[in-house]
């Protein structure tokens, strides 16, 4: 080879390591301690409740079903595979769409304060979950709750809009206040309809506060290919997000069809919640905690945040409901509240600061 | 490329902003464009930029029509450095700069090596290169403003709008910006259109003068054509002197103190005279 040690200038230049090439390793490495996490949480997760099964016999039996031979307890065996992992499955699923959900919107309000449960899109789709199990007769099979609820939560944001524009100027302030009315009056709503029609102050209780109970394999069925697909339509929408957090002008002159993404990304939102609440009723901050805290751990840019905002939200959830569990079954819905709220204050403090 | 405006009319609500506005500009051009607040400079370049459609008349690219092309086609052609930028979020530099490259993608493609060898030509000549890991929340406000011009270049545009750029920014980098700005018309050819409020960098920088007040152009051309002390005093209301710099080669504008209304009416139509009179010597 010919040629010295020394180069001029751009060959130096040429010679550094490419920003993009270090920041897609960065993104690669975060989503693959999520994954590490997410396993580590479920196997740990499932371990836990009023039968301890020790994590090794949870691989066991998790090997056995996948057909590799090893002995296995009948009775640990049901536990495991027919209660408690299609709960955390489930979990995991609901977790990163609420969590999906607050990342749309606190992008799209350019807000951290943004959330599906702030906002009352959760007690807008509750309410359509709930009429629709009580009053419709299952239209479509098992799609009808999802579509009630988000058809619940779409109705739900376009009324927070609404009154935003009704007072005219469009600020954070009179965004959470509206959102706060909304969410009031869609669950004052939710308690009527459900005390007329069902008189069961239990069910009550579920869609309004959120819980785990019904979990089953069927229901896991639903939510996959969904969310999946509803993960994959946020992360096209990714650059827009961004070009988004630099303000509308700045965005359009980026080639963002902005009044576009402001019709679109709501509707994205509401079914990423409808998809939640039908199955688990109204489980809140999650979607405000969660890319919040991704955020400061990987940087604003929507392209990384949205998965593992995803992952995170999912983890957050299986835990919430594991504590839920051991906490003789209260609705998972108060644990997250019981950790949303103070961060909420904690986030109100910061902005004023 | 050629950017042509064709009797641009907006209105908001039922109070008329522009009215009538025409005016071509031509590659390598720096055009400033001045008036008091609230006499539609801002509006003018947001209906360039397509953020606002015009009530009436349009804004053409080459021979295409604004309002027939898409966002991205447009953020190929013309990029815009808006007032204000919101930066709340903890971006860093290098990803600030790299959003220029977003009308070059795909929806779900990520950006490549030539795409990193562009934004760092861009860095490199708004000197913002050794920025790049920084946070934008954490720089000064010259810096910001560089790196925003600098993300507004990598989209590569023919055309280049700024919204008072040099505001807020103490007087060294207000000429380091403006010279790179100039430089880079000579240069690239590139056409930039930019709102000044200071007349004396207004001057010194522009090849040609807009001066619009309520709305309509009061005056056109090359900045001793437009910057009389007539024409000051009748659109900004103020008595100011104007002189020639000998070794800038440029006027300078030296606003001395307000005119009353009522004396302004009486003299305005003399004023008109005077100015057609001055321009009708120099030419």
């Amino acid at each position: 080879m010919v040629g010295g040690l020394r180069g001029s200038a751009e060959e130096v230049e040429a010679r550094r390591p490419r920003i993009i090439y270090e920041r897609l390793l960065r993104w690669r490495m975060i989503l693959i301690y999520l994954m590490i996490g997410l396993c580590a949480t479920i196997i740990i997760a499932t371990a836990i409740g009023p039968v301890y099964i020790p994590p090794s016999e949870i691989l066991y039996i998790i090997a056995h079903k996948l057909g590799v031979s090893s002995a296995v307890s009948e009775g640990h065996m049901k536990i495991i595979l027919q209660i408690r992992l299609p709960r955390i499955i489930l979990g995991c699923l609901i977790g990163a769409a609420l969590s999906l959900a607050g990342v749309i919107m606190q992008g799209l309000f350019r807000n951290p304060l943004a959330d599906p449960y702030i906002l009352g899109v959760s007690s807008g789709a509750s309410l359509g979950a709930a009429l629709s199990t009580i009053l419709l007769p299952p239209l479509i099979g098992i799609y009808t709750t999802p579509l009630a609820a988000f058809l619940g939560g779409l109705t739900a944001i376009t009324l927070v809009y609404g009154v935003v524009k009704l007072t005219g100027r469009f600020t954070i302030g009179s965004l959470l206040l509206a959102g706060i009315a909304i969410a009031y009056l869609f669950s004052a709503v939710l308690s009527i309809v459900i005390w007329l029609l069902s008189r069961d102050s239990h069910k009550i209780l579920v869609w309004i506060m959120g819980g785990l109970w019904g979990a089953d394999w069927l229901r896991v069925k639903i939510i996959l290919p969904i969310l999946l697909l509803l993960t994959v339509i946020s992360l096209g929408f990714s650059k827009d997000l961004n070009a988004l957090l630099l303000g509308e002008e700045t965005a359009q002159s980026l080639g963002v069809n902005v009044s576009l993404i402001e019709k679109l990304l709501p509707i994205l939102a509401s079914l990423l919640t409808g998809v939640a609440v039908a199955f688990a009723g109204a489980i809140g901050f999650i979607g405000l905690m969660m890319p919040h805290i991704m955020r400061m751990l990987v940087g604003p840019d929507h392209r990384i945040l949205i998965p593992s905002s995803a992952l995170a939200g999912g983890i957050f959830l299986i835990w919430a409901d594991a504590a839920a569990r051991c906490l003789m079954e209260i609705p998972v819905g108060v644990v997250t509240s019981l950790c949303g709220v103070p961060f909420f204050i904690y986030l109100m403090r910061r902005r004023i600061e | 490329m050629r950017l042509k405006a064709d009797k641009i009319e907006f209105y908001y609500n039922a109070r008329k902003i522009l009215d009538k506005i025409s005016f071509e500009a031509r590659e390598g051009e720096f055009i400033g464009l001045i008036g008091p607040n609230g006499s539609g400079k801002t509006t003018l370049l947001r209906i360039i930029n397509k953020i606002l459609e015009p009530k009436a008349g349009s804004v053409y690219l080459d021979c295409k029509k604004l309002s027939e092309m898409d966002w991205k086609e447009i953020a190929r052609e013309l990029a815009c450095v808006p007032q204000e930028t919101q930066l709340d979020f903890n971006f860093k530099v290098f990803d600030i700069v790299m959003m220029g490259r977003y009308p070059y993608l795909g929806r779900f493609s990520l950006e490549g090596e030539e795409d990193e060898e562009k934004v760092r030509y861009w860095m490199r000549l708004t000197n913002t290169l050794h920025l790049a890991d920084r946070s934008i929340k954490e720089i000064s406000g010259g810096e910001r403003q560089r790196v925003l011009i600098a993300r507004a270049l990598a989209q590569e545009p023919k055309i280049l709008l700024l919204d008072e750029p040099t505001a807020n920014l103490d007087i060294c980098y207000q000429i380091e910006i403006m010279n790179m700005l100039k430089r880079l018309v000579r240069e690239i050819g590139l056409i930039i259109i930019c709102v000044i409020h200071d007349l004396t960098l207004a001057a010194r920088y522009s090849d040609r003068i807009i001066l619009l007040k309520n709305g309509r152009i009061v005056e056109m051309g090359r900045p001793w054509e437009v910057l009389t002390e007539e024409n000051i005093r009748k659109v900004f209301n103020v008595e100011a002197r104007i002189e020639y710099d000998r070794r800038s080669g440029s006027l300078i504008i030296v606003p001395i103190k307000p005119v009353s209304e009522e004396a302004l009416s009486v003299r305005d139509e003399r004023v008109r005279m005077l100015a057609r009179s001055r321009v009708r010597e120099r030419s």
